[in-house]
């Protein structure tokens, strides 16, 4: 299996980089790649970078079984445009992972939507990546909304 | 490139590009130059002119001197009529200092601020012509307006 971990590039995602660390360690089947941002341990049992460029970060995507994040909104928008399905742990403002609680919202709009694993402590990614290994990715948007934002940025443009 | 209007888009890292580039259909036929945090970005823009700020948040405040330095220059060189920008503070940055130079402005605050408005969404919204959030249940009739989402 491929693994495709991405925490975005605010502040330090200790928790769920060692979590997939540790959980890699023992899983010799597994190959992890890791774009880990300002968090501070470098894993030991998988590839990371502290981040990467567009084209790169979308071709690990590619490559990805499973996708392993924060809850961030770019990661959605990937892997509703690349079908893959994603396993999310929010950020929390407690242990200043995050300065808002913006996540925990994100996630709870997010869970229950075809392709979105929302887990809410470390201790579930193992079980929850197991269980996610090759089922349906996430459905990308309907696209009405979007035509409708895009039609009024046009409009306003063009005064 | 184009006898459109000319368009300076700004967004910060992350979400905030990616939901810059789902809307870019939108700048098609103007004159558009694009501004953000990563200097990688530029691949994502190709053909386009591409300007890299230092970023600035709570986290980062004293960039703040050389991040509205830097927006200076660009704006001075660009000269957009119409300024766009999907957050966040760098965004909001960019959004006054266009206004006071003239530019038409237009504020999208993160499909990531579903509960509330961001911050600088609140901030940027007295100044910006057009003020918008992602989601109806935040729009109230002086603003933000609710007129679709990225998603």
């Amino acid at each position: 299996m491929k693994l495709f971990v991405t925490v975005g590039s605010m502040l330090p995602f200790d928790r769920l980089v060692r979590a997939i660390d540790d959980f890699v360690g023992t899983r010799p089947d597994i190959e992890a790649f890791a774009q880990i941002g300002e968090t501070r341990n470098r894993p030991r049992h998988m590839d990371s970078r502290q981040m990467m460029t567009p084209a790169e970060y979308r071709r690990m995507f590619e490559e990805a079984d499973v996708v392993v994040s924060h809850v961030g909104i770019g990661t959605v928008i990937t892997a509703a445009e690349l079908c893959k399905p994603l396993v999310m742990l929010p950020r929390q403002m407690e242990l200043q992972e995050v300065t808002s609680r913006h996540q925990q919202a994100t996630a709870r709009w997010l869970a229950g939507r075809p392709g979105v694993h929302i887990v809410s402590s470390e201790a579930e990614l193992p079980a929850k990546i197991d269980e996610v290994a090759g089922s349906r990715g996430v459905d990308d948007f309907e696209s009405e909304t979007r035509a409708e934002l895009i039609r009024t940025v046009r409009d306003f443009i063009r005064g | 490139m184009s006898g459109g209007p000319r368009v300076l888009a700004v967004a910060s890292g992350g979400g905030h590009w990616t939901e810059l580039m789902r809307i870019r259909e939108a700048f098609e036929g103007c004159d558009v130059a694009y501004v953000s945090v990563k200097p990688w970005y530029r691949e994502d823009v190709a053909g386009h002119r591409f300007y890299a700020i230092p970023d600035v948040s709570r986290l980062h405040k004293w960039r703040i001197a050389a991040t509205i330095a830097r927006l200076a220059w660009i704006l001075l060189r660009e000269r957009p009529q119409v300024l766009v920008t999907t957050g966040s503070a760098p965004g909001m940055l960019a959004l006054r200092m266009a206004k006071v130079l003239g530019a038409r402005t237009v504020w999208i605050d993160s499909v990531a601020n579903i509960e509330e408005m961001s911050l600088s969404g609140l901030k940027a919204g007295k100044a910006a012509d057009l003020w918008l959030t992602q989601w109806s249940h935040l729009a109230k009739p002086e603003g933000p307006h609710y007129r679709g989402s990225v998603l």
